[in-house]
């Protein structure tokens, strides 16, 4: 027997026990090997905490910071949520209106394209004085961010349609909203969805670079706060708390796809097959 | 036939501009009567205007040149009662078998009725997909997916049913199959049906009339009536009427009888 062979005849559900034990295995593997030269390093060459704190120190931080941590992550949440949702009320409906049109797309892609040139992290500071220290700039910048590859992905997803969905669709007789809803939309599902995942990454450094520019909580303040004093350890637990929201929050799009559109990541499967 | 025809070409052109702004005339000069309940195949080589012909009568694209009329009445008013088949099933993935048949009915009435519902699964029993109603097309083999594209062109009880190659993406034998289960269906519901293929048997297999077209512009070249007894079956093919209804139409596609390069079904 061959090894394929072998593949093929073994007990399935022993497979996919095996197949998911690796697929948890190894990433823990790996994490956990990284972590302990880095901690056995920092003790090693004895690099001083201000430089390169041991994992171990920035976990001391963190618990010692510990009550005051909520606080800050809700800061912060809240300026991705807020960015985020606004990106997507906009983004879509946009999307559709550039889709269905030609005179609002060439009215509106030179617009889209300069704002998107324009770094936003310039924009920062100048959308600070316009609109003052409050949530609001804070959300702008999140939602700036976000928007553009969130619409890019929706438009395209909306324009691919393929010609024979359309003349069908020509054929029934259908409306502007029924082509829309029942055709042109869920047949965009998938390009949405990759857009929400890159929009949903983005908010979150929106979010931390508005906290440098304007802020008074947030773990994007947190850093900036705990590097003036020097507290290195703190500023590297901020960051640790920050990749864990945004891996939580990232996770919470690819769930919604999976529960609410099943059809569309079991289709991506069927194509990569 | 006397009867008044179900669809009317009267001298029909039509012209596309192409890329470069030269005209490409696709059809030109087409007249053609169908009449109720009848089968017309449309052969011809590629680009000779066939799924034109079909797009015009369907009012998917603006008509150049020329009228279409269905039931008598200019086609704009007509279109309520032609269906379509295309070449590929362009089924819904995100939607199951049935409310892919159910399609046209969300789409005229919103909410389909019990009695639509029924319809719809009438139809797949009489197709054989009966069992496969609550699943999705991507778990549907490419020849089970066209006939529930089939019954989605018939949801909605049309009086023309129009065929673009429907059958050109299977294999032989899956095609050969679909051609005998679309007379079945013909017989049962005695729609007006016409049928673009590429295939000649196919073409005399199915239909009551052959129309042989001619690239460069589209022209109709010849009209075979085919006198074939019904029901037809595998037997029909070695029918002598059969033999010379497809040495007509190869003849006037090639210009000789062709038997060098005799496609087959
Ligand atoms: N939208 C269009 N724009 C420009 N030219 C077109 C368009 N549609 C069709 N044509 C041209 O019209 C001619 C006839 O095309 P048509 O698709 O009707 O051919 P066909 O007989 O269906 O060919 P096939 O058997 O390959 O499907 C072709 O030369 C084609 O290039
Ligand atoms: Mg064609």
């Amino acid at each position: 027997m061959d090894t394929m062979e072998r593949l093929i005849a073994q007990p399935s559900s022993l497979g996919r026990f095996w197949r998911t034990a690796q697929g948890i295995l190894i990433p823990v593997c790996s994490l956990g090997s990284l972590l302990l030269l880095w901690e056995g390093a920092v003790h090693l060459f004895g690099i001083r905490p201000f430089l390169l704190p041991a994992p171990s120190r920035i976990l001391q931080e963190l618990v010692a910071t510990g009550p005051h941590l909520p606080g800050n992550i809700a800061a912060t949440l809240l300026t991705v949520v807020l960015g985020f949702g606004t990106s997507v009320l906009i983004a879509i409906p946009l999307a559709v209106a550039i889709a269905s049109s030609p005179v609002v797309a060439r009215a509106v892609y030179p617009l889209l394209l300069i704002t998107q040139s324009t770094p936003m992290i310039a924009i920062a500071p100048i959308l600070v004085v316009i609109m003052g220290t409050g949530q609001l700039s804070r959300t702008t910048v999140a939602f700036l961010i976000a928007f553009f590859p969130l619409l890019i992905s929706t438009v395209t997803g909306l324009l691919a349609t393929p010609r024979e969905v359309v003349d069908l669709s020509r054929m029934m007789r259908t409306s502007f909203f029924q082509d829309l809803w029942m055709i042109r939309l869920p047949g965009a599902v998938p390009f949405i969805f990759a857009g929400l995942k890159v929009a949903i990454s983005l908010s979150v450094i929106g979010a931390v670079v508005s906290e440098f520019v304007t802020a008074n909580a947030g773990l994007g303040y947190l850093i900036t706060q705990s590097t003036a004093f020097f507290n290195v350890p703190l500023a590297f637990g901020a960051v640790v708390l920050l990749s864990a929201t945004g891996v939580v929050l990232f996770g919470l799009v690819v769930l919604t796809e999976r529960v609410f559109f099943p059809w569309s990541v079991e289709n991506d499967r069927i194509r990569r097959d | 036939m006397v009867s008044t025809p179900i669809l009317a070409l009267d001298a029909v052109s039509q012209a596309y501009l192409s890329r470069d702004g030269s005209e490409v005339r696709a059809l030109d000069d087409v007249s053609l009567d169908v009449s109720v309940g009848e089968f017309v195949a449309i052969v011809g080589p590629s680009g000779c205007g066939k799924s034109t012909a079909l797009r015009l009568i369907a009012g998917l694209d603006p008509i150049t040149r020329g009228a279409i009329r269905i039931a008598g009445r200019p086609g704009a008013e007509g279109r309520d009662r032609v269906g379509m088949v295309f070449q590929k099933a362009t089924l819904l993935h995100w939607l199951t078998i049935e409310k892919n048949v159910l399609l046209p009915v969300r789409v005229r009435k919103g909410r389909p009725e019990a009695a639509d519902v029924a319809a719809a699964k009438a139809l797949l029993d009489m197709v054989g997909l009966g069992q496969f109603g609550g699943k999705h097309p991507q778990e549907l083999s490419g020849g089970m997916q066209q006939r529930a594209a089939i019954c989605r062109a018939l949801i909605q009880d049309p009086d023309i049913l129009l065929m673009d190659e429907p059958f050109g993406a299977l294999d032989a034998m899956t095609r050969e199959e679909m051609c005998f289960e679309l007379l079945r269906i013909w017989e049962a519901r005695r729609k007006t049906i016409v049928f673009v293929t590429h295939s000649i048997p196919e073409a005399v297999l199915l239909s009551d009339r052959v129309v042989v077209m001619t690239p460069r512009p589209g022209r109709i070249a010849d009209i075979v009536p085919i006198d074939l007894p019904r029901p037809r079956s595998v037997a029909s093919m070695h029918d002598r009427a059969f033999q010379t209804a497809t040495d007509r139409i190869r003849r006037s596609i090639y210009g000789h009888d062709g038997t060098a390069d005799r496609p087959t079904l």
